[in-house]
């Protein structure tokens, strides 16, 4: 046990035991002092009776002047041990008997003195008048040893010892009994802090005894530790989460030297917390700055905060790229006190920024290249579209005309075969040329960049069947079933798209059948599908797919004529104007071409 | 007034071309004198009268030019449109004769000035029928500048 916990058990026991005793010390002395005081009023009542009865017996010696008488009256003193002197003077004042026989006159009182008693010298005197008939003729001395006193003392002193340290050793038992009330919750209390100051450790408890001021006490410092182990854990939880952080947090004073320095900071600059403690910041990190520092410091105080990118050093050397950000803290009066710095490393993404700025270079350099040779390419194509419908088309015209010419020169020198070549090669000339212009079509749909327009598709079909004698009666009739809706479109594609579709549709018809082609359009799902249905010979469901593409033609060229290119350009110019071009078709059932387009949404016609 | 003594010029690099359309003249009965020049170079010498040129009895100033668009050394553009830039053939007849139909070229043409833009029709009989055309419009009904 310890110095303390010694100390407050031995000082209640201490308190305990002065206050017995000096309890008892006091009664033991008023009761000594009472018993004193009794016994000695006790003492000289009781020989003042025998000095009166000597005196009675002693009247009748002394008138009749019988000393031996006198001496013998006075050796019945001898049944008093206590009384060691005794003497007769006659009313005169001289000696007239003694007591023992033997005394020494010296030792008794010269004359006698005033009746009544008194101590003096370790004895107590007594002096009686001696009467006859109410007149006094001597005096009786007697002279009683306090021996009696004394022993009484004495048996007074012992007893009250004995009491004394009975009752302190009582006062002792039940004090190491009761101190334990008092002092076991103080040092409940006593441990309690120990393990708390010692081992830091705040979620031990007192263990409350009582119910008394040391049990509030008790649960007030049980209190205190439960707020004091919450404030810990809150600061431990906030200094794990600092920790916790991959960007150094750093906290420096205005003398630039470092007072707080997490983890983050410790993995990015290598120098541990007490390394770094203590330190100048900006010399420890060798800090380059992106302007002068004290233009820093001045936007620092102006602002309360600065972020900016820093180059340091690190333990090893290495020099790192951090993005960092400076905050500055004000104490109560305003006055800089602190400044808390988060640093990010970059290191990384400044060169994965480099290599990104030299790679998009060199990506646009490519990019450059490429565009250039793309350039070229569709340069390269335009200049072979240019001189497809230039040149290539010089040659049929003089087929065709040569052919022609033959014919009508020299018809009468021609036999029949002779002039069925000739309109073969005639009519071979005129496909290519055909041919030529579709593709010269497709092509310029394909390419260029083209604006959407509203598109009132009524009147654009209107305008193509007035253009097309084979579109109306009696070749062929073009039935507008429902009011169509306007579109986004562009009209020359547009036109193109509607042009080739009615061509498809008087083209594939069974012999001896007036074309049919019924339209309408409406809306799904946000968008206007117009629909071109004929009565043709219909197409194969295997087939749908085909037709679509450049030469897909399905059926003999012979028997109906055509590229193979129509509705290629039809699927591309739709594309191009963001709809699409579709068939439902059986053989001999008649064929249903959809489009779909756009629909105008605010259109102010 | 009709304009059958003044001479047409052609500018044509294709002798197919210049065979189908002395053919389609013939057929349309068109007697004008017409002169055939085989590139945009000779175009140009033809109409300022230099070297052989100078001649203007066998190489006289035509009423109507027929320009190709497509030819060597001096393109069918740059005759047009240095010939708008000579202050005595600002108003002379150019009708641009070409098998483009590029809306790129039709709108440079008509910008320099061409009077009118052909496309060559790919038949003969409709090569016929054109200069039919040309016959009765730009000859007997068009007024010339008289110079």
């Amino acid at each position: 046990m310890s110095q303390r916990q010694s100390s407050i058990k031995k000082r209640v026991r201490a308190v305990i035991l002065v206050a017995s005793a000096v309890v008892l010390l006091v009664t033991a002395a008023a009761f000594v002092t009472y018993e004193a005081i009794n016994f000695r009023a006790q003492l000289a009542r009781s020989l003042s009776t025998v000095a009166t009865v000597i005196a009675d017996n002693s009247a009748a010696p002394l008138a009749f002047n019988n000393a031996a008488v006198a001496e013998e009256i006075l050796g019945t003193l001898r049944a008093d041990p206590d009384i060691v002197a005794a003497a007769l003077y006659d009313d005169s004042g001289a000696l007239f008997a003694k007591y023992p026989p033997t005394l020494q006159y010296e030792l008794l009182p010269p004359r006698p003195e005033q009746a009544g008693y008194q101590f003096r010298a370790g004895a107590l005197v007594v002096f009686e008048p001696v009467m006859q008939e109410q007149r006094p003729i001597g005096t009786l001395y007697l002279q009683s040893s306090l021996r009696g006193l004394y022993e009484q003392f004495w048996l007074y002193g012992i007893i009250v010892a004995a009491v004394l340290f009975g009752m302190l050793g009582l006062a002792f038992v039940l004090s190491t009994l009761l101190q334990r009330r008092i002092s076991d919750p103080v040092l409940a209390l006593t441990q309690a802090a120990q393990t708390v100051t010692q081992r830091g450790d705040y979620s031990v408890r007192a263990t409350k005894l009582t119910e008394d001021e040391l049990g509030t006490l008790t649960d007030a410092f049980n209190r205190m530790l439960s707020e004091t182990q919450e404030n810990q854990g809150r600061l431990a939880e906030q200094a794990r989460l600092l920790d916790l952080s991959t960007d150094a947090i750093i906290v420096r004073d205005m003398a630039d030297n470092i007072i707080y320095w997490n983890r983050g900071a410790e993995e990015i600059y290598g120098w541990t917390r007490g390394e770094a403690l203590g330190k100048a910041k900006h010399e420890l990190l060798q800090t380059e700055f992106p302007e002068p520092l004290e233009q820093i410091n001045a936007k620092l105080q102006r602002d309360d905060r600065w972020a900016g990118d820093l180059v340091q050093t690190r333990r090893d050397g290495t020099r790192i790229y951090v993005s960092t950000r400076w905050v500055l803290d004000r104490d109560a009066e305003g006055i800089p006190a602190r400044v808390l710095i988060t640093d990010n490393d970059i290191t990384l993404r400044k060169q994965a920024e480099e290599l990104m700025k030299s790679e998009a270079n060199r990506l646009d350099a490519l990019v450059e290249q490429r565009t250039a040779r793309l350039q070229e390419t569709i340069g390269e194509l335009e200049a072979f579209s240019y001189s497809v419908s230039h040149d290539m088309r010089a040659p049929l015209r003089a087929m065709q005309g040569y052919a022609k010419a033959l014919l009508s020169d020299y018809d009468a020198r021609l036999d029949g075969e002779a002039k069925h070549y000739l309109d073969r090669i005639f009519r071979a000339a005129n496909r290519l040329d055909l041919l030529v212009q579709d593709v010269l079509a497709y092509s310029r749909v394909a390419k260029g960049e083209i604006e959407l327009m509203p598109i009132d598709l009524e009147r654009l079909i209107e305008d193509i069947i007035a253009a097309h004698p084979e579109f109306q009666a009696p070749n062929a009739r073009v039935v507008v079933e429902t009011r169509l809706h306007r579109v986004l479109g562009h009209e020359a594609y547009l036109t193109q798209c509607v042009t080739n579709l009615l061509g498809n549709a008087v083209k594939f018809v069974a012999p001896g059948l007036e074309p049919e082609i019924r339209i309408r359009s409406e809306r799904v799902n946000g968008c206007v599908r117009v629909t071109f249905a004929d009565n043709g010979i219909g197409i194969d469901p295997s087939h749908h797919e085909r037709i679509f593409q450049i030469f897909g033609q399905v059926y003999p060229e012979k028997k109906y004529g055509g590229t193979g290119i129509g509705l290629a350009i039809v699927r591309k110019a739709v594309q191009r104007m963001n709809g699409d071009v579709g068939v439902e078709s059986r053989v001999d059932k008649g064929s249903r071409f959809w489009l779909i387009l756009n629909e105008v949404k605010y259109d102010n016609n | 007034m009709t304009t059958t003594n003044r001479a047409l010029l052609l500018v044509e690099d294709n002798e197919d071309d210049v065979f189908l359309m002395k053919r389609a003249l013939q057929s349309a009965r068109i007697v004008n004198p017409l002169r055939v020049v085989e590139d945009g170079q000779e175009a140009l010498d033809y109409l300022g009268g230099s070297g052989k040129f100078a001649d203007r009895d066998q190489y006289p100033l035509p009423a109507v030019v027929f320009l190709d668009l497509k030819l060597p050394f001096i393109s069918g553009h740059d005759v047009l449109a240095w010939i708008r830039q000579q202050k005595e053939f600002e108003s002379l007849v150019v009708i641009v004769l070409t098998s483009s139909n590029e809306a790129k070229d039709l709108s440079r043409c008509y910008s320099l000035g061409a009077n009118s833009y052909l496309v060559k029709p790919p038949t003969p009989e409709q090569l016929e029928d054109l200069a039919k055309a040309f016959k009765w419009y730009w000859l007997e009904y068009n007024q010339f500048e008289i110079n």
